[in-house]
């Protein structure tokens, strides 16, 4: 499956992250967390995902960190019925390791990812460099990453793909007040190589049935801005806004509003509230009336909208931070007749230990 | 029916997005006025924090796998300025 895609961009996100909390430690601190999701939708998916992660600081301000992620997929979707085979259940694991090293006023952070599943594999290098500015009124960071993507088919050991990713993304944080923080990022994400589904067929009006067939490149920009304002002493609101544009011709805007909420000193709240809406890609269609070059039943390149929410509280013991979550996204499908709704329940929790 | 193309609109795809980050960038970083270190008692505050990292890369992945866009997720790193 492609659930390896966002594994990249991901990484430039942990990178920065990274360097910004080693720039904070001393020699010998660190964390460990672990954190678990599980997500159920009425298109008969569920995936639950886990993380576990660590840091710790070394002797030099060195920081080093390594994190794994399981994915366990069980799916009877509308995808897999067309496809026409049954219930299908998988696991995709990932595992990486990353360092964050000062030099001359700035922190490079380094990192590498490897993700498997039963019909895909993918290895990630990153380098990403991060500079505070202006008595840390500003930080700049920057960061550029490959993958090479290896993919297959279940029991069709004839069939492999290749797919190579190069990302970069830059962005830049400002303290815009007493009370206001900012920023905006900007990304990129060129692909080469097989972006289809090997398992999907697309089935035209004059009876004729191909593979999928998506273009074989595809350049992607994603421009986002927040920000950040404490309303009261124990409350503060953020707001963040993504615009994104590819070369296939989808166009989307998405809005997240959260606001967090300091209940006593050690349990928090937070409520957020995010609305996505995208176009189709150029060359989707509900239906072909014959052979077209490129043919997709891929819903997510069709013309849709989803609104959703979550509610978190954090609970902290000392050294110990604990938080639950529960949520719920709908998702409105304009033009796949197949499925045209779908609503999704999300619930999770996890723990962080500091020293 | 003639075959469907993708558009190949990517270099002014690119200058437009350049030009509304090269726009924000210096209104950003030209038009604030400094916050002193004294000055930052909010933004130390716990609400002001960054989410967890892993959390929002969970966050990150319900969405990516699900909707025809990725990106843009690195602007929550940085602009503290308060350790």
């Amino acid at each position: 499956m492609r659930l390896q895609l966002g594994i990249i961009l991901a990484c430039l996100t942990l990178a920065g992250t990274a360097a910004s909390d080693a720039q904070e430690r001393e020699d010998g601190a660190g964390d460990a967390t672990a954190r678990l999701l599980v997500y159920d939708d009425n298109d008969a998916t569920t995936v639950v995902t886990s993380i576990a992660d660590v840091d710790a600081t070394l002797p030099g301000a060195i920081s080093i960190g390594a994190h794994t992620v399981l994915d366990a997929v069980s799916s009877a979707s509308v995808d897999v019925v067309s496809a026409a085979t049954g219930r299908w259940q998988e696991n995709r694991v990932e595992v990486g390791a990353r360092a964050v090293v000062p030099v001359a006023g700035s922190n490079l952070t380094v990192g590498t990812v490897r993700s498997q599943e039963n019909d895909w594999l993918s290895h990630t290098a990153s380098l990403a460099g991060s500079r505070e500015l202006f008595q840390k009124n500003t930080v700049l960071s920057a960061g550029y990453g490959f993958t090479r993507n290896k993919i297959g088919r279940a029991m069709d050991p004839s069939f492999e793909r290749s797919l190579l990713s190069h990302s970069a993304e830059v962005s830049v944080g400002q303290l815009l007040d007493r009370k206001s923080r900012g920023g905006i990022a900007y990304s990129f994400q060129a692909l080469s190589g097989f972006q289809s589904s090997p398992y999907r067929y697309v089935a035209a009006s004059d009876g004729t049935t191909v593979p999928e067939r998506h273009p074989d490149k595809r350049r992607r920009h994603a421009l986002s801005a927040f920000v950040l304002r404490s309303l009261t002493p124990r409350a503060s609101a953020r707001i963040d806004y993504r615009l994104y544009r590819d070369d296939w011709g989808i166009a989307s805007h998405t809005g997240t509003v959260r606001f967090s909420v300091e209940l006593s000193k050690r349990v928090s709240a937070a409520l957020d509230g995010r609305l996505y809406n995208q176009s189709q890609a150029d060359f989707y269609r509900a239906s072909y009336p014959t052979s077209f070059r490129f043919m997709s039943s891929d819903r997510e390149l069709a013309s849709m909208w989803n609104v959703g929410g979550n509610a978190q509280l954090g609970l902290q013991l000392g050294p110990l931070k604990l938080d639950a979550r529960v949520g719920a996204i709908r998702y409105r499908f304009r033009n796949f007749p197949r499925l045209p709704r779908r609503v999704a329940l999300l619930a999770g929790g996890g723990a962080k230990v500091e020293w | 029916m003639a075959d469907t193309n993708v558009k190949t609109d990517g270099r002014a795809l690119a200058k437009l997005f350049a030009g509304i980050g090269a726009t924000l960038i210096l209104s950003c970083c030209v038009g604030c006025v400094r916050v002193k270190p004294f000055e930052r008692e909010a933004h130390s505050r716990k609400t002001m924090q960054e989410r967890d990292a892993s959390d929002a890369k969970l966050e990150g992945h319900v969405h990516e796998y699900r909707e025809g866009s990725v990106g843009g997720s690195g602007v929550g790193g940085g602009g503290c300025g308060c350790n």
